[in-house]
């Protein structure tokens, strides 16, 4: 009887004691407190949006998301609303930022303004709507500048229009017009159809298409006989719809597609539009003569820099990608490469014959291919509404970038070279100054 | 039934002697621990406020650190430099004109006894604009 008194008495002396603590723990409590303010908000902050040179393009500080470089890529960064991302790469990435992640984009800050600020200079001049640009590396595919016109400030959001907010070079789509001309070319000399120096009757009228076809007309004078390279210095579309005669329209057709127009670009939630090919049952003779010279097909921007990119990197397509780790996109031989050096020397030619002060850099190899293209308006090709278009690279025997330019409705001056080659011709100069690039050609002396 | 206790167990002290006497020493160890914690309250007494202090501190810091690198970086937006940089008369290098010298060759000089890499020196005058 004792031993268990003693037992029970030990028992409550065990009570006693962690009553005791936990009268001293409640006591800490009261009086010390755990300090967790600033602990707490840091875990709960949204990641930040970051260029590949390190610039903050987005990040939160307390409860407010703020965009420290204001409209610089204001249209890829998108805007976040209350609680969550509402556009462009703020919606995309949502779940990932909304969990305290970085997203790090491949945008270089430096040639994104350059982007900008060219199209913030010429797109009023011309008193055009808007335009876009797309700067890719050609080597990687990485996206170094994605510019739209009308700028748009991600930290007053609400006082901007929807279509300023559009991220237009990946979501726009438009008939690429004559930029088309030299992927065909190189498509053309890829299947031993033609040569640089092959010449071509080229009137500057042609009725294409038998009895359902269409009358194809060339803006620019040209001589009647026209070789390959004079096609493409005179951007002659009667000239195209003759090179690409004896193209077989599925293989003409497949090289479009393999270019990469008629289908989404690879990039991992990144919203983009896919433009469009006619299906092949459609493609008799005038498909293939108007697709030749860029018309009755549509592309981005981005889509049109990826394909002039392929030339660029020795006929090898890369996916364009936009965030940085991520896994890299599809790569597939298109063109041989002799054919992409062989046309990358052509469209060199095009420009130091044709447009040397529109897009061509004293001292440095630019090559590259104008379009105008006619905007369908009401069902109908407008004869007062134009893209103004530019794909190109440099430099042209060793190409590093590729830039694509359209511009839409300018009332002035809206020929390619006019409009869209100064564009890029003011892009390629700052990427050039910023490389500190030694010209190749040697200069005058004093 | 009844039950029956063995003689060999020891009996059972219930005397109110024992109680009072394990009460007390309950007691006197519910005073000396408490005694202890007011002690250790007492030595500690400045660690609170500090620590709410610092707690303060620290979130005042990290919030100037955020404002202030928010700042950098919209103070060195790379449009507003570049902005600055044209309408300071700033050139781009590719557009800038470029000329050609020939720098002259350098005079004959008798052979150094140690092989020493060549000096020449260049005299450079950069003018911004």
């Amino acid at each position: 009887m004792e031993v268990k008194i003693r037992n029970r008495s030990r028992v409550m002396q065990f009570i006693a004691t962690l009553l005791f603590l936990s009268l001293v723990w409640a006591y800490a409590q009261l009086e010390w407190g755990t300090p967790q303010g600033v602990s707490r908000a840091t875990v709960q902050s949204r990641g930040s949006i970051i260029s590949a040179d390190g610039k903050v393009l987005a990040r939160s500080v307390g409860q407010k998301r703020v965009y420290p470089q204001g409209r610089l890529a204001g249209q890829v960064v998108g805007m976040m609303g209350t609680t969550e991302g509402l556009e462009g790469l703020e919606y995309a990435f949502n779940p990932q930022l909304a969990a305290g992640q970085d997203v790090r984009l491949t945008l270089d800050t430096g040639i994104q303004a350059a982007a900008e600020g060219a199209l913030a200079r010429a797109v009023p001049e011309h008193q055009a709507e808007y335009g876009s640009v797309v700067v890719l590396d050609t080597q990687t595919g990485a996206v170094l500048a994605a510019a739209s016109y009308p700028p748009f400030d991600p930290n007053a959001w609400r006082s901007y229009a929807q279509g300023d907010r559009r991220n237009r070079p990946f979501l726009d789509v438009f008939e690429p017009g004559s930029t088309i001309k030299g992927l065909i070319v190189a498509a053309a000399l890829n299947e031993g159809l033609t040569t640089p120096e092959t010449q071509y009757n080229t009137p500057m009228r042609r009725h294409v298409g038998g009895r359902w076809g269409s009358t194809i007309n060339d803006a620019v004078q040209h001589p009647a006989t026209l070789t390959t390279q004079g096609i493409l210095r005179y951007s002659s579309n009667v000239g195209m719809s003759h090179v690409v005669e004896p193209f077989a329209a599925d293989r003409m057709r497949g090289y479009l597609s393999k270019y990469g127009f008629g289908a989404y670009v690879d990039m991992s939630a990144v919203p983009s539009a896919t433009g469009s090919l006619q299906p092949l049952r459609r493609w008799d003779e005038l498909v293939r003569a108007t697709n030749a010279f860029g018309q009755g097909m549509s592309s981005t921007v981005l889509q049109l820099a990826a394909a002039y990119n392929t030339m660029a990197n020795d006929g090898t397509y890369v996916s364009p990608r936009l965030i940085a780790g991520a896994v890299a996109g599809e790569r597939r031989p298109v063109i041989r490469p002799d054919t992409a050096r062989l046309t990358r020397s052509m469209l060199r030619k095009v420009i130091e014959e044709g447009i040397p002060g529109m897009a061509g850099i004293k001292g440095y190899e630019i090559a590259g291919k104008t379009g105008t293209a006619q905007v369908v308006v009401d069902g109908r090709y407008s004869s007062t509404v134009y893209d103004s278009v530019f794909a190109g690279f440099f430099p042209s025997t060793a190409p590093r970038v590729t830039v694509a330019v359209m511009v839409h409705g300018a009332k002035l001056h809206y020929h390619g070279a006019q409009l869209a080659a100064p564009i890029f011709k003011d892009i390629s100069t700052e990427v050039l100054s910023r490389w500190a690039a030694a010209p190749t050609a040697t200069p005058t002396a004093p | 039934m009844t039950r029956t206790w063995s003689a060999s167990l020891p009996t059972l002290d219930t005397s109110a002697v024992t109680w009072r006497g394990r009460a007390l020493r309950y007691l006197l160890i519910y005073l000396l621990l408490l005694l202890s914690l007011v002690t250790a309250r007492y030595v500690t007494r400045d660690v609170r406020p500090t620590l709410v202090d610092i707690t303060k501190r620290e979130e005042a810091l990290s919030k100037e650190r955020e404002v202030l690198a928010l700042e950098v970086q919209s103070l060195s937006n790379v449009q507003r430099v570049r902005d600055w940089a044209f309408a300071h008369g700033m050139h781009r290098f590719a557009e800038a004109t470029k000329t050609t010298e020939t720098f002259p060759a350098a005079r004959a000089t008798p052979a150094p006894a140690v092989p020493v890499s060549p000096s020449r020196t260049v005299e450079v005058n950069t003018q911004w604009k």
